[in-house]
């Protein structure tokens, strides 16, 4: 059965790259997509998908707040989510780790490496 | 001193007649050094090549008839060159007869006389071995003929000369004896003299020669005809062959072509799983499709999908935190040899080096089709391309964006400003004025718009817009805005 995955990112170029990652990473996905914070609760709440790769700058709701509420959220608390942002500095990092979020990724991405955060999660 | 050419060729005839006297007495050495003298004197003479033959000939029939007491076909002119035959063949089937008074029964060692006149009285038959020499008188009265084969005498007629020596070259060349054929009842007169000047240069042909000329022409024209009828089968064998080869040829290539399709399809995010390459080789084989041209296939797609997969992710490379680890990540997607990047890495470079940014343009649509169709394309040639639905949206977005190039539909829906109205606000800015303004032109603004005096940074093309068309025009306003800013340094 393929995993869900649901994107959430306000830049088109990046959830086209993402996107094109996924299909070409050999994994069952099924890659959900979100372009604000908000879009990205209703589709977690709704979806219930297996991971969250969330970016923390968006517009009508940020990741931060997202995470929160699907974090508060008890149908979708268990979700991991994955920050996927710009930001690289350390009190960004520890921002994002104390919202919920499992992972901090920082952009620009590098396909290896971002599959292989995925898979970790994805097993687990 | 060196005698004229004229003189040479007369001595070179009168060697040829001695040699011709000679032949007749069977004297061949001696015939033989005349045709030596005569050649010596004119090399060009085309009789001297005739005589040869003709001594060669008799040699050859004198030997056999030495050996074997049978009779054998009378010998016809053995050269297309000899004029006359100055001699008779050797007599085989008749056994010409001696006269009882005259000469005592004997054995005759050598050829009967090729001049030998008939017998005018039958005489007792005589033990006969071999033929007669031919340097025996002929007998005064007829004897009775100890043997005869062939019952009619050989027939003496003056054959009448012909006018192309070439026509009588070639009878006289088919006509060569072999020597198991029945002798031509009608034969050349053994009794024709030496040919003199006009004779040596008035070729002549026998009756039979005429007429087997004549089957000559008879045989050449079918043989024509048979060769026209072939040429005919063998084109419409060739046509067939080639219609066949055309029919197999486009056979081949829609399989080729539905099997590149799907396999395209398979690689298009990456190597298929093993499971699929196994059905592609089934596939390939119901296809009927050579396994080197699937190998070829499949090594060109996998090549060509990759190469794509590189173009599409360089576009976005300033996403990227490292363009080699996302290359190196698609040789492993792709499962793409490092002999087989290396083999075409000169391609892959170029289409790094053709995506390079070329700028950044403002698209402005409502239409999602138009943007379907012409985003992607520009993304691909380079230019980092924002969208927005309206000239409203847009003018919130151009001052902090700065684009290259704007992209406008002419006409959007109620409630928002329209394409043109949206060029007049930008040109009353002169930060804007002069960037390079692109409109995608419904039918019903496209007069207005050919009849509008437009900028040189402006233009417009028809929807649904060819996108050559379009690449053309961003390029032309693109150069046209370089210049004017170059111009403005100066």
């Amino acid at each position: 059965m393929a995993k869900r995955i649901l994107l959430a990112e306000d830049d088109e170029d990046n959830r086209d790259l993402v996107s094109f990652v996924m299909k070409r990473s050999q994994m069952d996905i099924e890659l959900l997509i979100a372009e604000n914070g908000k879009e990205a609760v209703d589709l977690a709440t709704r979806e219930i998908p297996d991971l969250i790769l969330m970016d923390m700058q968006m517009p009508v709701m940020d990741g931060y707040q997202a995470t929160l509420a699907i974090k508060g959220d008890g149908t979708t608390s268990h979700i991991p989510i994955i920050a996927f942002t710009a930001q690289a500095k350390p009190e960004d990092k520890a921002r994002t780790l104390q919202v919920g979020c499992v992972e901090h990724y920082s952009k620009p991405m590098d396909p290896e490496e971002l599959l292989n955060v995925i898979r970790k999660y994805l097993q687990s | 001193m060196e005698q004229p050419a004229s003189q040479n060729k007369l001595a070179a005839r009168q060697c040829l007649m001695a040699a011709d006297k000679f032949i007749k007495d069977s004297q061949f050495v001696e015939a033989k050094k005349e045709i030596e003298k005569a050649k010596s004197l004119d090399p060009t003479n085309l009789y001297i090549s005739a005589f040869i033959d003709r001594i060669n000939y008799f040699e050859k029939e004198k030997s056999h008839s030495a050996k074997s007491a049978k009779p054998i076909p009378a010998p016809k002119v053995p050269s297309a060159q000899t004029v006359v035959p100055a001699q008779k063949p050797p007599a085989q089937n008749v056994v010409v007869p001696q006269a009882p008074k005259q000469t005592a029964p004997q054995q005759v060692k050598q050829p009967a006389p090729t001049n030998v006149a008939p017998p005018k009285k039958a005489v007792e038959p005589v033990e006969l071995k071999q033929p007669a020499p031919s340097n025996v008188a002929p007998p005064k009265k007829a004897v009775e003929p100890v043997e005869q084969k062939q019952p009619a005498p050989p027939k003496t007629i003056e054959p009448p000369p012909i006018e192309n020596p070439i026509v009588e070259n070639r009878t006289v060349e088919i006509e060569t004896p072999k020597p198991q054929r029945t002798p031509d009842p009608v034969q050349v007169t053994p009794k024709i003299a030496i040919p003199d000047d006009a004779r040596v240069d008035s070729p002549v042909v026998t009756p039979s020669l005429r007429n087997q000329s004549n089957e000559h022409a008879v045989t050449e024209t079918q043989f024509e005809e048979m060769k026209r009828k072939i040429d005919l089968l063998t084109k419409a064998l060739e046509d067939e062959k080639k219609a066949r080869e055309d029919m197999n040829r486009q056979q081949i290539q829609q399989a080729i072509t539905q099997f590149r399709g799907k396999l395209e399809k398979a690689w298009a995010e990456g190597a298929p799983s093993e499971q699929k390459l196994i059905e592609f080789d089934q596939l390939a084989v119901s296809l009927s499709i050579p396994e080197n041209v699937v190998r070829t296939i499949q090594r060109e797609v996998k090549i060509e999908m990759y190469g794509r997969a590189v173009k599409e992710v360089i576009s976005k490379r300033q996403l990227l935190r490292s363009s080699s680890s996302t290359l190196e990540w698609l040789r492993k997607v792709y499962k793409i040899s490092m002999e087989e990047y290396l083999e075409y890495e000169s391609k892959f470079l170029m289409d790094l080096v053709a995506d390079q940014y070329k700028g950044t343009i403002l698209q402005i649509s409502a239409d999602d089709q138009t943007k379907k169709d012409i985003t992607p394309r520009l993304k691909s040639m380079g230019y980092a391309v924002v969208t927005s639905p309206s000239p409203e949206d847009a003018l919130e977005k151009i001052d902090k964006l700065n684009p290259n190039v704007i992209i406008c539909e002419s006409s959007f829906g109620a409630g928002s400003i329209s394409g043109i109205r949206f060029l007049h606000i930008l040109r009353t800015n002169s930060k804007f004025s002069y960037i390079p303004f692109i409109f995608l032109s419904t039918e019903e603004d496209y007069a207005l718009l050919t009849s509008s005096e437009l900028r040189p940074n402006e233009g417009f093309v028809k929807k649904p817009s060819n996108f050559d068309e379009l690449s053309v025009l961003i390029n032309t306003k693109l150069l046209w805005f370089r210049e004017y800013i170059m111009s403005l340094s100066k």
